[in-house]
C-alpha cells in the first residue's frame, strides 16, 4: 500500500514540474508580476528545491495529515475533501445499489431461466450497457428521461439536492458499466455451481429450488463477483468524475478535474493521495469479505 | 502436421490447425459477425471520410447555424452552422487512430518488457513486477488526466498517456503466459540443441504464449476509443475545436441539450456503435479461442 501512494506522489510530482509554463505567472493569470511578489511565491510553495526535497517535504507533512492548502482560493485541500466527499460517497452508495439490485439480480434470472427470452434480452442489454460511455449514457439519461419524462417522473437533470430520487440517473450512470460486466459474470459463474455435484446432492435430498439457488449455489457463485468488485473500484473512480461532471455534483472526481484544468496542484495531489488511497482499502476490505464469504480462507 | 495414421475402417480424424478452428468458430457466432460488420462500416468511413462527408468540418457559416436534421444536413448542423454527419463522418479517423496507435504501442511495449521479465526471471522480474502493481493501483482516468495535462494536450498527448497507463495490463498478462511456456519439454529440448535467448524467444515461447495477449490488446481497443473520448470530452484531451472528436462535440453541443439534444445524440450514438463493434468481435474472438468461458 505505501509502495503505491508514494508512487502515486511522485509520478503527481513529476507530471507537474514538466507542466510547461512559469508556475507563478499561471497562478495570477495574465497580469504582470513584480519580483518581489515572485520570490514570496516561490519561498511560500518552495518552488525552488529540487524535486527530491519537495517531495519528501510533501510526505512528511502529509503524515502529519496535512494536505497544504490550495493556491487559487487558499483553502485547505483537506476541507475541500471534506465537503466533497461525503456527495460522492452518496452517488457511490446509490450506483452499488444498482449494481447489487440490477448487476448481480439480472446475471442470477439469466443463470437460473438459461436460453430464455429474457436470458437473451440481458444478455443484450449488457453489450449496450458495456458500449455506452459513462458520459454518453448520462448525457442520454439527461434527454430522454429527465429532459423528454419531466412531466411523468418529475426526476431532476442536474444536482443531488432534491432527494432520493435525484440519486437515480447518476446512480445508475455510474453503475452502468460494472453493472454490465458484474451482470455476466454473475451468470457464468452461477451456472458453474448450478452443474455441480453439491447442488445435485441438495437437488437430490428434496430442498425446494429456491433453497438450492440461494443457500447452496449462490453464496459460491457469489465469491468471484466480490473479487471483480474489489478489483473494480477504479473503474467506478473514473466513473465518478464523469458522473459528477454531467450531473453537476459537487463531489471529489469534479473537484479533481477542475483541479487539473486550473493547475492547482496542491489540490491535484492531496485529492489524487486520498482517493489512492481510499481505492487500496477498499481493496482491503474486499479481501477481508473473502473469508466471511469463503470459510476455507483464513488469515493468520 | 504429422499424417494421421489410420487402420482399415476408421476414419481419418480431420486435422484443423489452431487458426482454422478459431476463424470456424468465430463465422458461427452471430454477434461476432456483427461486430466485424460494424467495424468495416466504420472503417470505411474513415477511409472514405472525404468522399461521404463532403461539407467542411471547421469555418463559420451563420445562415445555417442550429438547424435540424434535413435532406441536405443528415444530422442537422450545430452553432457555427457546421454539418454535423460530416464532422461525426471525420471523427472516425481520429477514433481509430487512436485506437490502433495505442494498442499498437503497448502490445509493443508489453510483450517487450513482460517478455523479458517472464523469460529471464530474478531481480528484474521482481521490480518489474513491483512498479506494474504500482501502475494498476493508480486509477486509471486520474491518471489520464494528469498525465495528458502535462503533456500539453491534443491527439500525440492522448495518444501517450493512455498508453502509459495501459501497457502495464499487457506487461503482466504476457509475464504469466510466458513464465508458464518457459519450463515445458520442448522449450527445454530447444536449449539442450544450443538455441540462442533470441531464437528460443522468437521461435518457441512467442509463437506459443501470444495469443491470450493479442486477444486482451484487441479488448483494449474499445476501452481506449472511449477513454479519449472521455478526455476529450473532460476539457483534458483534444482541445483544438476544429478537430472533429466525438467526445469535444458532445462537450461543446451539452449546453445545447435541452433544445438541439440531436448535436449530442449522433455523436454520442457514433461513439457507442463503434465501441460496440470492437467489444462484439472482441468477446467473439475470446469465446472462440476458448470456448469454455462461454
Amino acid at each position: 500500500m505505501v509502495p503505491v501512494v508514494f508512487g502515486a506522489i511522485v509520478f503527481i510530482y513529476i507530471a507537474m514540474y514538466i507542466i510547461p509554463g512559469d508556475p507563478v505567472q499561471s497562478l495570477v493569470g495574465e497580469r504582470p508580476v513584480t519580483e518581489e511578489f515572485r520570490r514570496a511565491i516561490i519561498d511560500r510553495y518552495g518552488l525552488d528545491d529540487p524535486l527530491p526535497t519537495r517531495i519528501a517535504k510533501y510526505v512528511g507533512n502529509l503524515i502529519h495529515f496535512d494536505f497544504g492548502e490550495s493556491a487559487l482560493s487558499r483553502r485547505q485541500v483537506w476541507d475541500i475533501i471534506k465537503e466533497t466527499f461525503p456527495n460522492t460517497a452518496r452517488l457511490a452508495v446509490a450506483g452499488t445499489f444498482f449494481l447489487i439490485l440490477l448487476g448481480i439480480g439480472s446475471g442470477m434470472i439469466s443463470a437460473v431461466r438459461r436460453y430464455s427470452r429474457l436470458d437473451t434480452g440481458v444478455t443484450l442489454a449488457t453489450i449496450v450497457l458495456v458500449s455506452t460511455p459513462v458520459f454518453v449514457l448520462g448525457l442520454l439519461l439527461q434527454i430522454f428521461v429527465a429532459l423528454k419524462l419531466k412531466d411523468v417522473l418529475g426526476l431532476p437533470i442536474t444536482g443531488l439536492d432534491q432527494g432520493l430520487k435525484s440519486y437515480i440517473l447518476p446512480g445508475f450512470t455510474l453503475a452502468s458499466v460494472s453493472m454490465a460486466y458484474i451482470s455476466r459474470l454473475q451468470r457464468t459463474t452461477l451456472l458453474e455451481t448450478l452443474e455441480s455435484d453439491y447442488v445435485r446432492t441438495a437437488r437430490a435430498k428434496g430442498l425446494p429450488e429456491r433453497r438450492v439457488i440461494f443457500n447452496h449455489a449462490w453464496r459460491n457463485a457469489l465469491i468471484p463477483v466480490v473479487t471483480y468488485l474489489g478489483l473494480d473500484i477504479g473503474t467506478v473512480l473514473g466513473g465518478a468524475i464523469l458522473t459528477e461532471t454531467v450531473f453537476n455534483i459537487n463531489g471529489v472526481g469534479r473537484a479533481l478535474a477542475i483541479a487539473i484544468s486550473t493547475r492547482d496542484n496542491q489540490v491535484v495531489l492531496g485529492i489524487s493521495v486520498f482517493v489512492v488511497v481510499i481505492y487500496l482499502v477498499v481493496n482491503l476490505l474486499v479481501d477481508l469479505l473473502y473469508a466471511v464469504l469463503d470459510p476455507r480462507i483464513r488469515y493468520t | 502436421m504429422a499424417t494421421v495414421e489410420t487402420s482399415a475402417g476408421v476414419a481419418a480424424p480431420e486435422v484443423r490447425s489452431l487458426r482454422g478452428e478459431t476463424w470456424r468458430r468465430l463465422r458461427r457466432n452471430r454477434m461476432a459477425i456483427a461486430g466485424i460488420a460494424i467495424i468495416a462500416l466504420v472503417a470505411l468511413a474513415a477511409i472514405f471520410a472525404d468522399l461521404i462527408a463532403t461539407q467542411p468540418t471547421e469555418g463559420f457559416f451563420a445562415d445555417q447555424a442550429r438547424e435540424s436534421p434535413s435532406a441536405r444536413h443528415w444530422f442537422g448542423t450545430d452553432q457555427l452552422g457546421l454539418d454535423l454527419f460530416s464532422r461525426v463522418v471525420h471523427g472516425t479517423r481520429i477514433s481509430l487512430m487512436v485506437g490502433f496507435s495505442v494498442v499498437a504501442s503497448i502490445l509493443l511495449v508489453g510483450i517487450v518488457v513482460g517478455g523479458a521479465a517472464g523469460y529471464f526471471g530474478g531481480i528484474a522480474d521482481t521490480l518489474l513486477s513491483r512498479l506494474i502493481d504500482v501502475f494498476l493501483g493508480f486509477p486509471f482516468l486520474v491518471g489520464t488526466i494528469i498525465l495528458v495535462t502535462a503533456l500539453g494536450g491534443g491527439k500525440m498527448a492522448v495518444i501517450v498517456a493512455i498508453a502509459f497507463f495501459s501497457w502495464p495490463g499487457i506487461a503482466r498478462l504476457f509475464r504469466g503466459s510466458v513464465i508458464s511456456i518457459r519450463g515445458s519439454e520442448y522449450v527445454e529440448a530447444a536449449r539442450a540443441l544450443g538455441a540462442g535467448h533470441l531464437r528460443m524467444f522468437f521461435r518457441h515461447v512467442l509463437p506459443n504464449s501470444v495469443t491470450p495477449t493479442l486477444v486482451y490488446a484487441f479488448a483494449l481497443i474499445p476501452t481506449t476509443i472511449i477513454a479519449e473520448a472521455a478526455l476529450s470530452f473532460l476539457g483534458f484531451g483534444i482541445q483544438n475545436p476544429a478537430e472533429p472528436s466525438w467526445g469535444l462535440m458532445i462537450a461543446r453541443y451539452r449546453p445545447l441539450i435541452q433544445t438541439e439534444p440531436h448535436l449530442v445524440i449522433f455523436p454520442g450514438m457514433a461513439l457507442t456503435m463503434t465501441a460496440m463493434g470492437f467489444i462484439l468481435l472482441g468477446d467473439g474472438l475470446r469465446d472462440a479461442l476458448d470456448p469454455r468461458l462461454r
